[in-house]
């Protein structure tokens, strides 16, 4: 049981290592919807500029 | 065989409850500290130490930390891997009262919770792969051993006379030092023109604060592993250097900035928490007026460095924890007696400077370890999954980029 219960923690680990990944870049730009408020929610030193403007 | 106490079963499962608790309560905590972009990574980063560690934990983490020495006081030995042997009876080693078991899970609470006060270093940067890489491996090599050294009787700092109530250094030192190691590691978030951002949700942290200070009672009297005075003594010198340090938190900042910070409040909260630890079994409820009072004043004062500087550790972490628990550590070498918890030591004010040497002992021994282990994690698993994510998915934060979603619709 013991060694049942490990193994079943390391299917956990393969399938964590073969997981696809979504933070290639240019692969989450297409994600965002346009007008969508997370499109506004930009980057600090871009809100700064804009302030700054 | 020792004879199981309903009362003393009731409270340390009850304390365990209440220990879970604190790490939802973490999650909004930093949650609330982030951009809205990454609120839900950062919550995600504790919720899932939730379900991870409390799995690896059964599997081998507590039979490493709690389990039969293997005979140099440094790591137990997987006699109780799976916890095979760990039993609704009570353990011959500890909490005599209670079931092993009912022990076991109150420890297993604070090794969720430890790894988790982490992820607020390397906040709105992390990969999540390696985030759980990285927890598993910092579970494994890091709190487990220290968790030997200290608490298991075997433990070679347990042997040296190092007293920590509830996790000054096995908790918050070594997970405080372990967030300036990994924010030196990843690096500062891109675009950041000084080390703060301002919080999304300043309601979800206090809310967060709120969870931590309620738990922190089963963190700190639970660890009495009994319904009893020392239990009672722990739950009011928790409560009495908790709102000491807010409200000394909330007068600097008032005084330094010219307004009463409510985000200070929590903050404040959180350091007297962190501060009387180590200190809650151990010290008069005076004592922890005064804990709380000069913990509020040095961890203020080292967030302030820590803004002045280059370190991005996003959300405080070592500031808090670090500072406030090697604080703790040395406070307890000061004020505790052997009035309060006969079972512990003397102090400095009691006429034993020599408790003072040992605190500060344990504290560069954890302290170091906890750095150069952590470095050491962070950067073979930097070889196997990058830590850090690409600069376009940081930019477009981690929420979407990461997890596929958004915390708030529009």
């Amino acid at each position: 049981m013991v060694i049942a219960a490990l193994l079943s923690f390391a299917i956990l680990l393969i399938a964590w290592a073969l997981a696809p990944e979504r933070s290639e870049p240019g692969t989450e730009a297409a994600e965002l919807q346009p007008g969508s408020r997370v499109a506004l929610n930009a980057p600090i030193y871009e809100v700064q500029a804009a302030l700054d403007r | 065989m020792p004879e199981v106490s309903a009362g003393d079963t009731a409270w340390v499962l009850m304390s365990a409850a209440l220990v879970m608790l604190m790490t939802p309560g973490l999650a909004l905590f930093y949650g609330g500290l982030v951009r809205r972009k990454n609120v839900l990574s950062t919550i995600m980063h504790s919720f899932f130490i939730l379900g991870l560690v409390s799995v690896t934990w059964v599997l081998w983490g507590y039979s490493l930390a709690f389990g039969p020495d293997t005979g140099l006081g440094i790591i137990g030995g997987l006699d109780w891997l799976a916890l095979e042997g760990v039993t609704g009876e009570p353990s011959s080693v500890y909490a005599s009262t209670v079931p092993h078991l009912a022990f076991m899970a109150f420890q297993m609470m604070f090794a969720i919770i430890t790894p988790a006060l982490i992820t607020g270093a390397f906040a709105e940067r992390k990969r999540f792969k390696a985030f759980v890489l990285f927890a598993i491996a910092w579970s494994t090599f890091v709190y487990a051993p220290i968790a030997h050294w200290v608490w298991s009787p075997d433990g070679w700092l347990f042997g040296l006379g190092v007293l920590d109530f509830a996790g000054g250094t096995v908790v918050h030192l070594s997970s405080g030092v372990a967030a300036l190691v990994a924010a030196l590691y990843i690096g500062r978030r891109s675009g950041l023109i000084t080390s703060a951002t301002e919080p999304h949700d300043v309601p979800m942290t206090v809310l967060g604060a709120g969870l931590l200070w309620f738990g922190w009672f089963g963190f700190n009297a639970g660890s009495a592993l009994g319904a009893n005075g020392l239990a009672a003594t722990a739950f009011v010198t928790t409560n009495t250097a908790a709102a000491m340090a807010a409200i000394t938190w909330v007068t600097i900042s008032w005084l330094h900035r010219g307004t009463p910070s409510v985000l200070g409040a929590a903050l404040g909260a959180v350091a007297g928490l962190v501060a009387i630890t180590p200190a809650a079994g151990f010290v008069t409820p005076a004592a922890a007026v005064l804990i709380g009072l000069a913990v509020g004043v040095v961890c203020y004062g080292a967030a302030q460095l820590r803004l002045r500087s280059r370190v991005d550790d996003a959300l405080d972490v070592f500031s808090v924890h670090g500072i406030g628990g090697a604080f703790g550590a040395l406070a307890t070498g000061v004020f505790a007696t052997l009035v309060v918890n006969p079972a512990g030591a003397n102090g400095l004010l009691a006429g034993n400077p020599g408790l003072l040497l040992t605190q500060a002992v344990g504290v560069l021994v954890v302290g170091a370890y906890s750095a150069v282990a952590t470095g050491t994690i962070l950067f073979v698993i930097n070889l196997v999954v990058p830590i850090r994510v690409a600069g376009p998915a940081e930019e477009t934060g981690l929420d979407l980029a990461q997890h596929g979603e958004i915390a708030y619709q529009p």
